[in-house]
């Protein structure tokens, strides 16, 4: 019987164009369709989230069998961005790609669950955060996802995502520190 | 304090003078809790005075802050009576993030049309963006009377006299009702 399991790690030198590659061709993006990624920026954003951050990690899904450590593969990253350590807090940044190709269940599937799970965990119980937040544009469904974790709406910036030929609305979402203990209970 | 007519709204500052009362005013505006939100110090790259801010990060009353660019609003007697931070400006989406101080209410509210004004005019932007700390009604008042709409309530999102409070952000939009008074 083979298991599943995620791991965030380090983003190393040598995942830097599997990622991109990634990102470009294969990309299901969903919690975090930031405003320079839309704006087809990806030279900055990918600098600002892959940039060897050390609080930018990549996704790992790993299937071992029989209790064999099998093979790992690469299917995103996540990380935070825009921290303010005075005030402790956090833009979170997630991207994955779903191998089995089942992207329309991408956003419910549990090594996503797992990865972002882990994520928060990072950013309440090791770097001590008071909040993350989220940005996303308008019409996508990831109210729905993220509302599991206790993620609540702050809010909508009219017409602040040009992509694609239009403005588009970005919404935001934030996770406070009581949020995240209430919803871990 | 009253308010003398403005000059031109916005100037790049120019001494080391006006960006130590940038300062001053920064440290009386987190004291007395008069005003907005962060602020550091004030910086224009072709003052040799100023370059010597350029050579470290300042770190005031626990906030630390990349040197960015600043403006001061002046008076008549060119005395600096309010000072803007340009935070971010974002040209694919139209989108400039800015800072507003002041030393009390009264200068708010009679430099905010001013300040949107000019910054309509010098930056090719169709909405200006800014924080307002939650319980500084006034402020947004100000805005609210101006045509702006506040967009987010940003939850916990400053941390001051040891305490998280709540931050609203505030959009004015080059065609909003604005539009008679900023285009002239």
């Amino acid at each position: 019987m083979s298991e599943l399991s995620v791991d965030l790690a380090q983003v190393n030198a040598s995942e830097l164009n599997t990622i991109k590659n990634i990102i470009l061709s294969g990309f299901e993006g969903f919690f975090d369709q930031s405003s320079d990624f839309c704006g087809m920026n990806f030279a900055r954003w990918y600098e600002r989230v892959v940039g060897l951050d050390q609080h930018t990690f990549s996704i790992r899904v790993s299937k071992s069998d029989g209790g064999q450590a099998g093979k790992h593969w690469l299917v995103g990253v996540c990380g935070l961005t825009e921290i303010d350590w005075i005030s402790r807090h956090a833009r979170v940044i997630f991207v994955m790609v779903d191998k089995d190709g089942h992207k329309s269940t991408v956003q419910n599937h549990p090594s996503t669950h797992n990865a972002f799970k882990k994520l928060l965990d990072y950013a309440f119980k090791e770097l001590c955060m008071n909040k993350v937040w989220i940005s996303a544009l308008e019409n996508n469904d990831i109210a729905v996802a993220i509302s599991r974790y206790g993620f609540t709406a702050d809010g909508i910036r009219r017409r602040a995502v040009f992509v694609n030929g239009n403005h588009c609305d970005e919404s935001i979402f934030s996770l406070t520190y009581q949020d995240y203990t209430a919803s871990t209970k | 304090m009253s308010v003398l007519k403005l000059c031109a709204a916005l100037l790049p500052m120019h001494s080391l003078a006006e960006s130590k009362r940038a300062l001053q005013m920064y440290r009386l505006i987190r004291a007395d809790k008069i005003h907005i939100s962060l602020i550091v110090a004030a910086i224009n790259d072709n003052c040799s005075d100023c370059a010597l801010y350029h050579k470290h990060k300042y770190t005031i009353d626990g906030i630390e802050d990349d040197l960015g660019r600043w403006y001061c609003v002046s008076d008549n007697s060119k005395m600096p009576i309010a000072f803007i931070r340009i935070d971010d400006i974002n040209l694919t989406n139209g989108v400039l993030r800015y800072t507003i101080i002041a030393s009390c209410n009264d200068i708010f509210k009679n430099v905010l049309i001013d300040v949107v004004r000019s910054l309509f005019k010098m930056f090719s932007c169709n909405k200006l963006v800014t924080d307002i700390m939650y319980d500084r009604s006034e402020a947004i008042k100000q805005y609210i009377s101006l045509g702006s709409s506040i967009e987010v309530r940003k939850r916990q999102h400053l941390y001051t006299d040891g305490r998280y409070i709540h931050v609203v952000e505030v959009a004015t939009w080059r065609g909003g009702v604005l539009d008679e008074r900023i285009i002239c």
